[in-house]
């Protein structure tokens, strides 16, 4: 990076970078490092309290909770449902933003406008549109005359974390629109035009020109869907707690039930400890793949 | 090729940066929770004083009194800026104080639960000894029930003091809407037996029997403690709490199985996930529930209900089966008013009076009177004011209770234990097996066992 500068050069793209680097790494790495430190410890979260040493111990328990492989089963239902749920509503919604229809910026601004509201405002939302007694889906399912159904989702072991994915889809296909719908615009016209003129159809031009250029769109989507799913928090929390029991339990909600209601702030770190591997991985992994891809 | 290490890394760093807000940089800094003098004091120069309660409501008559004090203390003190930080949630207010604590910066005025699920907060000097400042002023405790003292005597523990004051002493009941019983020609089943009977009429009527508010899973908790008082008294807690009985075991599972039972039978209506207990108020004062389980520390809201005349209290149901039994009772003191500020911190002699002003005579005094005599008080008071009906009648069933507990997971060391017990037990509410809840909770005692 530096090879073909100046040593003065050098020196000066070191200096001009050191304030940047220092703020990153007071505000970033060093509660990451404290992080995989407590990791080692045995804390109740009072700071006259001392830290027992444990090692590994966090993360056998880690690895040996139930709850923890629950959390996983609910991580992959959420990129799952990305996948299944958000990509195609997001890829349609950006096609329609991006075609000649008449008031166009009006269903932008629409689809976008989950992604300014509050993520504990969209849940509660959600929480009433859901409720069971005279919420207006049970009002409707029931209005048109599937009594016997019951509609309490939020308050179901087998479909609450299912809900809470569909009330994720709701609320970042609007951002994701605006993802591919920028991985649109930069694809040029003349690419159609020229796909035209050799006879290439709708369905062709999607397969051929559409899909493959919008590639870093498909890398920045899944990969904001994944660290996304790996971190989510909120939308849980506030509208089951990760309940019933532990059925709709992800990563964020064990640790902070570990850290805020257990005491446990070892353990609760050694999750923390556990995320944040898992994201670097998955982003990792997911950079490496598509630049192979791209170089294939 | 550097380009696209250069790509991966910043990737990953970004995907790094979005969880490094999980950190906690504690646990080593002895001396975080003394505070200096400027923390201590606002920008006009007072004292500054955080007091975290329970009380954020102001549509009960308790909470709302509570809000109104702390006006006017700010009133009558304006040396001393009072923030009022309390949040009725309990969990939230759990949350807030143990992240105070953690911050190294804790709430100086605080509801403390005492028992020994929180000892770790009396061991580590979380937790004010006020001992020396009762001794210094008799004349401020000297209408304290003594025996509402336990819960933050810790001088089992080998730990002398006095770490609180109660507030709260309360009893588990049940609400009774007359008005259905009598709509039915029923009269009001006192035991779980004649509940069990009644429940396919009222159902068949449209009522609720008893409206069960799973949505804060504390119900579960007070519900399970309280009928295990009614079928092996304290005898259980005892066994578990020391080990000698497993949560799996028949004694509890059996206890489960009832409550499942009974859910299964319809005797707690629909939806319970979906309600909280504010939602089993609304049930009985609409004529939806006809009966509901709740505590002394509603009386005073349930007086305001536009249908109080229909109301009656009664004592937790008991077992025609076990008469013995009968009068053991989930309650006693609950929530204590501690302090965290020490002798020494500037804000020491400005906290002291925020606690004296809120747990004076005088103070519960007004309460007494704000609710009319209605509910539980953990002083006595010199002239009665004739209570409310409820009052009495719960009263007269308190009166004979023969021996009080708190919720039996309060009595363990294990933190977690609490919000195990009350989150497996709620599942029953969306279709777990009684079996499966009692051996996850033995699940958890036993890792916790075998780690400490």
């Amino acid at each position: 990076m530096f090879g073909v500068m100046s040593r003065r050069k050098k020196i000066e793209a070191i200096l001009l970078s050191l304030p940047a680097f220092l703020l990153y790494s007071f505000i970033f790495i060093y509660p990451m490092i404290s992080v995989f430190r407590l990791s080692l410890f045995k804390w109740n979260g009072i700071p006259n309290s001392p830290l027992q040493f444990v090692g590994i111990q966090n993360y056998l328990a880690l690895f040996a909770d139930r709850k923890f492989f629950t959390a996983l089963t609910n991580v992959g239902i959420f990129i799952l449902s990305g996948c299944i749920l958000i990509l195609p509503v997001a890829v349609f919604l950006a096609t329609v933003v991006q075609s000649k229809l008449r008031g166009k910026r009006l269903l932008k601004t629409s689809y976008f406008m989950p992604q300014v509201i509050s993520r504990t405002a969209i849940a509660l939302m959600w929480y009433f549109l859901l409720y069971p007694e005279g919420g207006p889906l049970a009002t409707l399912i029931h209005g048109l005359g599937f009594d016997s159904v019951n509609v309490n989702f939020l308050g179901s072991q087998t479909y609450a974390i299912y809900a809470i994915t569909v009330i994720n889809a709701w609320t970042y296909a609007g951002f994701n629109m605006l993802i591919f719908s920028a991985g649109l615009t930069a694809i040029p016209e003349d690419v159609y035009e020229a796909a035209k003129v050799d006879g290439a159809k709708g369905w062709q031009k999607l397969r051929y020109i559409t899909i493959p250029m919008l590639k870093s769109s498909f890398q920045i989507f899944l990969l904001n869907c994944v660290v996304g799913s790996i971190t989510t928090f909120e939308m849980v929390y506030v509208t089951t707690g990760g309940g019933p029991g532990s059925a709709s339990e992800v990563f964020g909600t064990l640790l902070y039930k570990n850290a805020f209601t257990y005491n446990n702030y070892g353990y609760s770190n050694a999750m923390g400890s556990f995320l944040i591997i898992a994201s670097f991985l998955a982003s990792v992994l997911l950079t490496g793949l598509f630049a192979r891809g791209q170089k294939e | 090729m550097q380009k696209k290490i250069i790509s991966v890394l910043l990737a990953s760093v970004l995907a790094v940066s979005v969880l490094s807000g999980c950190g906690n940089s504690g646990g080593d800094s002895k001396d975080s929770s003394k505070k200096s003098e400027e923390t201590a004091k606002s920008e006009d120069g007072k004292v500054k004083v955080r007091i975290l309660t329970r009380f954020s409501n102001p549509d009960s008559v308790r909470e709302r009194y509570f809000m109104d004090m702390v006006a006017k203390f700010q009133e009558e003190n304006q040396d001393i800026e009072l923030e009022d930080v309390s949040i009725s949630d309990e969990e939230s207010h759990d949350t807030l104080f143990k992240t105070s604590v953690a911050s190294g910066d804790p709430i100086e005025v605080f509801n403390f639960l005492g028992y020994a699920a929180n000892i770790d907060y009396v061991k580590n000097g979380v937790v004010t000894d006020i001992s020396s400042l009762l001794e210094e002023d008799p004349s401020w405790t000297e209408n304290y029930i003594d025996a509402l003292f336990a819960p933050v005597d810790y001088s089992a523990y080998g730990i002398e003091g006095t770490y609180g004051l109660p507030t709260s002493p309360y009893g588990v009941c049940c609400f009774y809407n007359k008005a259905i019983f009598d709509e039915l020609g029923m009269e009001m089943p006192e035991t779980w037996e004649g509940i069990e009977a009644a429940a396919p009429k009222l159902i068949e009527a449209g009522y609720i029997p008893m409206a069960f508010g799973a949505k804060d899973n504390y119900r579960a908790g007070h519900f399970l403690t309280a009928l295990s008082m009614k079928y092996y008294g304290d005898q259980l807690k005892t066994d578990l709490i020391d080990n000698e009985k497993a949560w799996n075991d028949p004694e509890m599972l059996g206890l489960i199985e009832k409550m499942q039972k009974w859910q299964e039978d319809g005797l707690f209506g629909d939806n319970n996930l979906a309600y909280d207990a504010n939602g089993e108020l609304a049930k009985l004062e609409n004529k939806e529930a006809a009966i509901i389980f709740s505590g002394s520390w509603n009386i005073a809201t349930i007086n305001e209900f536009s249908n109080i005349d229909d109301i009656v209290c009664k004592g937790f149901p008991y077992f025609e089966e076990k008469p013995e039994y009968k009068d053991e009772w989930m309650g006693g003191p609950d929530d204590f008013m501690a302090m965290t500020s020490q002798p020494g911190d500037p804000d020491y002699d400005a906290t002291v009076r925020v606690l004296k002003f809120f747990t004076s005579q005088e103070y519960y005094q007004g309460l007494y009177e704000a609710q009319a005599g209605a509910g539980t008080y953990p002083v006595t008071f010199g002239e009665t004011i004739q209570a409310d009906a409820l009052t009495t009648e719960f009263n007269e069933y308190y009166g004979k209770a023969s021996n009080m507990i708190g919720e039996i997971e309060q009595f363990s060391p294990m933190t977690s234990l609490l919000d195990v017990v009350r989150t497996e037990v709620t599942t029953i509410f969306s279709g777990d097996k009684a079996k499966d809840i009692a051996d996850r909770i033995q699940g958890e005692v036993d890792t916790y066992n075998a780690s400490n």
